[in-house]
């Protein structure tokens, strides 16, 4: 499925725990990081454009109002100086005396004054440079000047004040110097029931300075938009007079906020906060600014935590190795010591027992169960020796003592045979019987030697056998009758040996009996095999449960499922018979 | 297992940089706007820097700027009444959210230029005046006054106090008829001297009616005559006798004599006003404010003059009129 170095390297991964933990934790911090980044380079822009944008709109509203409470005060002062315009002499050089007086008090901020009659008839104008007015010693210097056409602009503006009583009107650019300026119309009503219009204009150079310098960062500027949508101030001059984008037109129905929108010309996108100056003029101001740069902050941040992030993580991975080679080590160690045992067979322990911890603990438990072994492997030494002696004792008991029999009868034969022919030819016969006998218990003690070999042999053969190696042994004669018909399986077959075995081995060592007889016989379902004898018997009411070994019979007989009884009558002998029911055998 | 447990990781991973960027978009927007008032407001007589009336209406203005984050201009009051009309139409022709008179001397101007801007919201303070775009508030001065005359009535020693009003105007005769219940509910059988000075702007005038009670007997004089008061608190500083402040903190003129003010809370009619036009729930009509609306305050007064006895005493009665267990009438 994988090509074929990425099953490879999966191959090496998971050749050790180890490994699998560092794969692990550098995988883990590799994806943690870049959820770090997703998080920083997605909610961080948003959330830094969003906190620029506030900060910038704090900044339009500031703006705003400093503006808003600049042209309110050229409308109050204004306001206030008519008024006394008003209450002064009608008479045109009191009138002239007092403009020049008002622009010589602030020469950057009137730029003319224009006064003319009701009818739109230029009485005066005051526009000369200010140095030419300190040098004025009368006013009629100013009246009497030969009477000029009226400006139309300033013609509109009078029109517009003759309703109005005070008109504001918005933003110019002078001809000559190019600077930003706006008129002030206001109408005079004299006591005297006279009427004039005064209209000055007013320099916006010192605010549209201010807002020149009004910058953020490295690419915020503010700018500021006419009640017509149109950009009055800008520091790209090429702009002032061109339409506002239509994202940030809220701001001429006196909405503060932030927007961003694109501007195409840079191909970027601006990130613009507006805020109202309200007042008379409704104007805007915009704090406009590259959404980029929101992305310097969050660079550098971002760099720096990727870069503790990164420390931070080697730091976390080689922890980890460190500690997961503490862990394997003395798993590896462990193996080690199994290898060797296995190998050399020598059961030596393990070294890291002392240690608190889970692998102290298998330590601990490896070295309890070498411990086990070693006691057990003692013990079936033990085993072997003693059945060794138990075999050398049978043999000496049985075999050798028959043998022995046998042989000093041999030797007496000869002289028998001279003596009476008879006679001998009943030792030859027990001679014979003897050596069969023998012959029978060697086989019987190499069934014990070889049990595999029961298994083989037919139940008939091996009762017989029995029979005879008792039978020569004790000199008693067995008789066994075998329904050729009994098919047993190999357990039962092995079940009734050891039962007729132990049996046998009572007539012989209690009963006193001259004879016995061993049948096994083939019922309709089951198996029966008794052994009886004609020994002095015994009260079975006395016996014990333990004795004779009738535990050994009865345990045999339970393994195979088999029903035991045991008749016996003093003086009457014993009978032993075992049932086997067929089905019984085989769940 | 073990080898499942890892991509079992990696998918929680990759669920999460794909979720992230989710809720970060719905967390933020990338545009945000918000109403600015246009809020224009016609001073009083007395203008900026009165320490009174017209500053509280200025503070008023800078705490709603601040609150809510208006625009605001202001015109100073002027005697020519075409002026200050003048400044009204201006503001209602540029379609200001709110135009603001305070005083009883604007309640020409604001009539006329309300009856011509049916559309532009007015604010009428401290005047009463009826009309579908005109949201008037008047203070029940009696309220303070009442605790003013205790304070005066408290104060004597002689056991004679006096009252100077500037002008026989609806809210003086408010603030006479307070005091005069205040020193009676102290003191029932104080002698009180009520005058009229017929002027706020004429110091001598106040000076002159200030001696002529000093004389009379009377201790403590209460002042409601605005810059006439300047006269009264001078005529106190001559004789040692004790007078009020008018609406602002005077006591740095006389210290010694100002026992100190209880000015209209100018600021919180205009906050009210302004946060009105701001949720949508203007209401025309005449309304007043008294201590219970935080429209008088009480204080700051001189503190050798006024011991906190005297202050906790106030301070119960003040809750007992808040409660309405006390009723002053106006």
């Amino acid at each position: 499925m994988l090509p074929r170095p990425l099953e490879n390297f999966k191959k090496w991964i998971n050749g050790g725990i180890s490994r699998r933990l560092l794969f692990t934790s550098i995988a883990f911090w590799i994806v943690s990081l870049a959820c770090l980044a997703v998080v920083i380079f997605s909610t961080g822009q948003s959330e830094i454009a969003n906190d620029i944008s506030q900060r910038n709109v704090h900044l339009a509203s500031m703006v705003s109002r400093d503006i808003n409470s600049q042209i309110n005060s050229f409308n109050s002062d204004l306001r206030t100086f008519c008024s006394r315009l008003q209450a002064s002499s009608v008479d045109l050089k009191t009138q002239a005396g007092e403009l020049i007086g008002l622009r010589l008090a602030s020469p950057k901020r009137y730029i003319s004054i224009e006064y003319l009659d009701i009818d739109d008839n230029l009485l005066f104008n005051i526009n000369d440079p200010v140095d030419d007015l300190i040098n004025i010693s009368d006013a009629n210097v100013v009246v009497d000047r030969v009477n000029q056409p009226v400006d139309p602009e300033v013609g509109r503006i009078c029109d517009l004040t003759r309703g109005m009583a005070t008109y504001i009107s918005e933003v110019h650019f002078t001809r000559l110097e190019n600077a930003p300026a706006l008129y002030i119309g206001k109408l005079l009503n004299f006591p005297t029931g006279e009427r004039r219009l005064a209209v000055f204009e007013i320099s916006l150079d010192d605010i549209w300075q201010r807002i020149d310098l009004s910058t953020v960062g490295k690419t915020g500027y503010t700018c500021v938009v006419s009640q017509q949508g149109l950009f009055i101030a800008h520091p790209d001059k090429q702009l002032i007079g061109s339409e506002i984008p239509a994202e940030i037109e809220p701001v001429l129905m006196g909405y503060e906020g932030f927007t961003e929108y694109p501007d195409k010309s840079v191909n970027k996108t601006i990130l613009a906060a507006y805020s109202p100056v309200g007042g008379p003029l409704g104007w805007g101001i915009i704090v406009a600014q590259d959404k980029s740069e929101a992305n310097t902050p969050l660079a550098r941040a971002g760099g720096i935590i990727g870069g503790v992030w990164l420390a931070l993580s080697a730091l976390g991975t080689v922890g980890i190795v460190v500690m997961a080679k503490n862990f394997t080590k003395p798993i590896a160690t462990l193996t080690q010591t199994a290898d060797s045992i296995a190998e050399t067979g020598n059961l030596t322990k393990a070294s890291m027992a002392e240690r608190d911890d889970e692998v102290g603990h298998l330590s601990r438990a490896f070295n309890g169960m070498i411990q086990k072994i070693k006691e057990s492997e003692g013990r079936v030494a033990n085993a072997a020796t003693e059945e060794r002696n138990r075999l050398a004792r049978e043999l000496h008991d049985a075999v050798s003592q028959t043998l022995f029999s046998a042989s000093l009868i041999a030797d007496v034969l000869p002289r028998i045979w001279e003596r009476n022919p008879e006679e001998a030819r009943q030792r030859l016969d027990e001679i014979k019987q003897l050596t069969r006998g023998a012959l029978a218990e060697m086989r019987t003690l190499l069934f014990e030697l070889r049990p595999a070999a029961l298994a083989d042999a037919d139940i008939s053969h091996l009762l017989r056998q029995l029979g005879e190696s008792i039978g020569g042994r004790s000199r008693i004669p067995v008789t066994v009758e075998v329904d050729e018909a009994c098919k047993l399986p190999v357990d039962a077959k092995i079940g009734i040996y050891r039962i007729t075995q132990e049996a046998l081995n009572n007539v012989t060592k209690h009963s006193g009996a001259s004879c016995a007889f061993v049948s096994l016989t083939k019922e309709i379902d089951k198996v029966v095999l008794s052994v009886t004898d004609n020994g002095h018997g015994f009260d079975t009411s006395s016996l014990h449960p333990d004795s004779l070994g009738l535990k050994i019979m009865r345990e045999r007989a339970a393994a195979i499922e088999a029903r035991l009884h045991i008749n016996s009558q003093p003086g009457h002998g014993t009978m032993v018979t075992a049932e086997w029911t067929e089905d019984s055998g085989q769940d | 297992m073990k080898r499942a447990a890892i991509p079992c990781i990696a998918r929680m991973f990759l669920s999460f940089i794909f979720i992230m960027p989710l809720i970060a978009a719905s967390c933020s927007s990338q545009q945000k706007q918000e109403n600015v008032l246009n809020v224009g407001l016609l001073l009083g007589a007395g203008g900026l820097g009165d320490r009174s009336f017209n500053d509280s209406a200025y503070d008023g203005l800078l705490r709603a700027q601040q609150t809510y984050n208006i625009r605001f201009e202001i015109a100073d009051f002027s005697t020519d009444a075409q002026s200050n009309m003048d400044a009204l139409r201006l503001w209602a022709r540029n379609g200001f959210d709110l135009i603001i008179g305070i005083s009883f001397d604007n309640l020409n101007s604001i009539q006329t230029v309300a009856g011509e801007f049916p559309g532009i919201k007015f604010g009428a303070i401290d005047f009463e005046l009826k009309a579908d775009n005109v949201a008037s508030i008047v203070y029940r001065e009696q309220e303070a006054d009442f605790l003013m005359g205790v304070l005066c009535a408290m104060l004597t020693k002689t056991g004679s106090v006096g009252v100077v009003g500037g002008t026989d105007i609806p809210a003086i005769r408010r603030i006479m008829s307070g005091f005069s219940q205040g020193a009676r509910f102290q003191n029932p059988n104080i002698n009180i001297s009520e005058e009229i000075a017929g002027s706020f702007a004429d110091p001598q005038l106040g000076y002159d009616l200030a001696i002529k009670l000093y004389n009379q007997g009377v201790d403590v004089i209460h002042n409601a005559a605005s810059r006439t008061g300047l006269g009264i608190i001078e005529a106190a500083k001559e004789s040692g006798k004790l007078t009020t402040g008018a609406s602002g903190d005077q006591r740095y003129l006389a210290p010694g004599n100002v026992v100190g003010n209880r000015p209209k809370r100018v600021d919180t009619a205009v906050m009210l006003l302004v946060g009105e036009v701001l949720n949508g729930s203007f209401e025309s009509g005449i309304r007043s404010l008294g201590l219970k609306e935080d429209g008088l305050a009480l204080g700051p007064f001189d503190s050798d003059i006024v011991t906190p006895d005297i202050l906790a005493h106030l301070a119960d009665l003040e809750n007992r009129i808040i409660s309405g267990e006390i009723l002053v009438q106006g």
